[in-house]
């Protein structure tokens, strides 16, 4: 039974279930996640000592890259990051491709060291740059290997029934769509926490140092997308688009508002307002592009297959927008530090007249027993 | 008290150092070369012109640094004064401990002249009945 036919007879449910799934039966690919980290100058040190340890931990494989110049290099950027009056250096580092990856590709050659890293996680390549003397901005840049699409693809061809929510004076009764939008906007914020949380094993900045919830993210980030094949002919048969799939667009939490929406060349499609925004969360984007655009023979040529061309045509690009979202995730912080000092100031003060007080009392009680015992003696 | 003022001192350069750093990439003059082999993301539908991704998100940093300096201000302000009263707090307390013990000590040092005269009296009284 094709879709079309289909529609006539379907139920509510069922529509929703239809719309909020990836177009005309195709799969939504999860490629990677680029998430950044700030480390100030005085965290330098601990910094290089941590990327030190993630080489350490390298895995001696048959066809696995050495990366004694991948040391050199971090090092060298880092030695001249600690001198920087004025700065705008930047470094790009290979990374690591998992074991997994390794272990399934031994017939051919991999041009990344090999180490182990969090499940579903082909490989991580590292780009740091120094924009402004005071800090270094790491951009950690995370990609996927097909089981995390697999999952994906099957959470939106999941059944969901509605949550009962008790609460001390009512029951809510949560929707099966809102269930599913929440199971898979958990999905991605379990993606970014896995890999949050292997960097922090290593080195911390400002963003994953930072005291939140353990089940909110800590640094900005943007995913990237793609479906087999999005209408990027014109502007208009786009806006189309987004209007007839804006169910499925909002089942990936983002606003399907085509006066909200960016594009890029082309190609891309950027997604920030969420539609369950708190706007104290880190700034996470969203891109989605569609293979049929780099399916040409030049695409073949340069980058392999359609996927890579996807990942590294415009990688540069994105590395290079990510800093600029890291400081406006800095200035959050340093706002939040603001706002706590004056929330807590008159309490402060308070606290510390008593303690004062305190303090004198103790000192003269000790003072006169120790006048009183030698005199008695 | 010396933390939570090293504390937001901290801070505080740190803000200062940071929003300088920021101005300066962020001016007119360098604002090109921050945007250079940057995704430019434009808006599917900009019936307002409104500028792209990276712009919007400069102008937001440029929002944000001013909205905290004033908040700083303030607060430098407020501690400032809470600062000074804490001085004058904590000399009061100094001056009033100091003083009740200036009285205990010359209280204890009567009571030594005191009970000296008294056990110089008593010896005396006792090396004449010896004698």
């Amino acid at each position: 039974m094709t879709e079309d036919s289909s529609t006539s007879k379907e139920t509510v449910e069922e529509r929703l279930s239809r719309e909020t799934r990836p177009p005309n039966g195709q799969r939504l690919i999860l490629h990677s996640l680029r998430f950044a980290e700030v480390v100030k100058a005085n965290d330098y040190e601990k910094l290089e000592k941590g990327l030190n340890l993630l080489y350490q931990e390298t895995l001696k494989h048959r066809n696995g890259f050495s990366f004694s110049s991948e040391q050199k290099n971090y090092r060298n950027f880092i030695a001249g990051a600690r001198k920087a009056l004025l700065s705008s250096r930047w470094v790009n580092l290979q990374g690591f491709v998992s074991k997994t990856f390794a272990d399934a590709h031994k017939q051919g050659i991999i041009t990344s060291p090999v180490r182990e890293l969090p499940s579903g996680v082909e490989s991580l390549r590292f780009f740091m740059c120094q924009i402004i003397p005071s800090s270094i901005v790491i951009i950690m840049h995370v990609q996927f290997d097909s089981t995390i699409t697999d999952s994906l693809n099957s959470l939106f061809t999941t059944k969901y029934s509605e949550r009962i929510e008790k609460s001390e004076h009512s029951i809510m009764h949560i929707p099966p769509q809102r269930v599913k939008d929440e199971t898979i906007r958990n999905f991605f914020l379990e993606q970014q926490r896995t890999s949050e949380s292997f960097i922090s094993k290593y080195f911390t900045g400002v963003f994953i140092s930072e005291k939140t919830g353990d089940t909110q993210i800590k640094c900005p980030s943007i995913k990237l997308f793609s479906l087999q094949n999005m209408p990027f002919t014109s502007t208009q048969t786009l806006i189309t688009w987004i209007k007839e799939h804006g169910n499925f667009l909002e089942t990936l939490g983002y606003l399907a508002i085509p006066f909200l929406i960016y594009q890029f060349n082309n190609e891309y499609l950027l997604f920030r307002h969420h539609v369950y925004e708190r706007r104290e969360d880190p700034i996470d984007l969203s891109l989605l592009s569609s293979e049929s655009l780099f399916t040409a023979p030049e695409a073949h040529q340069m980058y392999g297959t359609a996927t890579l061309a996807i990942e590294y045509k415009h990688d540069m690009a994105f590395n290079n927008i990510m800093p600029i979202i890291a400081f406006n995730c800095l200035l959050l912080w340093h706002s939040r530090r603001a706002i706590s000092y004056r929330n807590n100031l008159d309490s402060f003060s308070a606290n510390i007249k008593g303690d004062l007080r305190k303090k004198m009392i103790q000192c003269v009680t000790q003072k006169l027993q120790s006048i009183t015992i030698t005199s008695s003696s | 008290m010396c933390d939570a003022k090293t504390a937001i001192n901290n801070d505080y350069f740190e803000f200062v150092r940071l929003r300088q750093e920021l101005e300066y990439i962020t001016s007119p003059q360098m604002e090109k070369w921050l945007y250079e082999d940057t995704a430019e993301f434009e808006l599917l539908e900009n019936t307002k012109n409104l500028p792209h991704y990276a712009k919007e998100m400069v102008s937001n940093i440029n929002f944000l640094a001013s909205s905290i300096g004033k908040e700083y201000s303030l607060l430098n302000e407020r501690y400032s004064d809470l600062f000074e009263t804490l001085n004058t707090q904590s000399s009061f307390v100094l001056n009033e401990s100091n003083a009740k013990y200036q009285k205990t000590i010359s209280r204890l040092t009567w009571a030594i002249v005191v009970l000296t005269v008294v056990m110089t009296v008593a010896i005396i009284v006792q090396c004449i009945k010896g004698g």
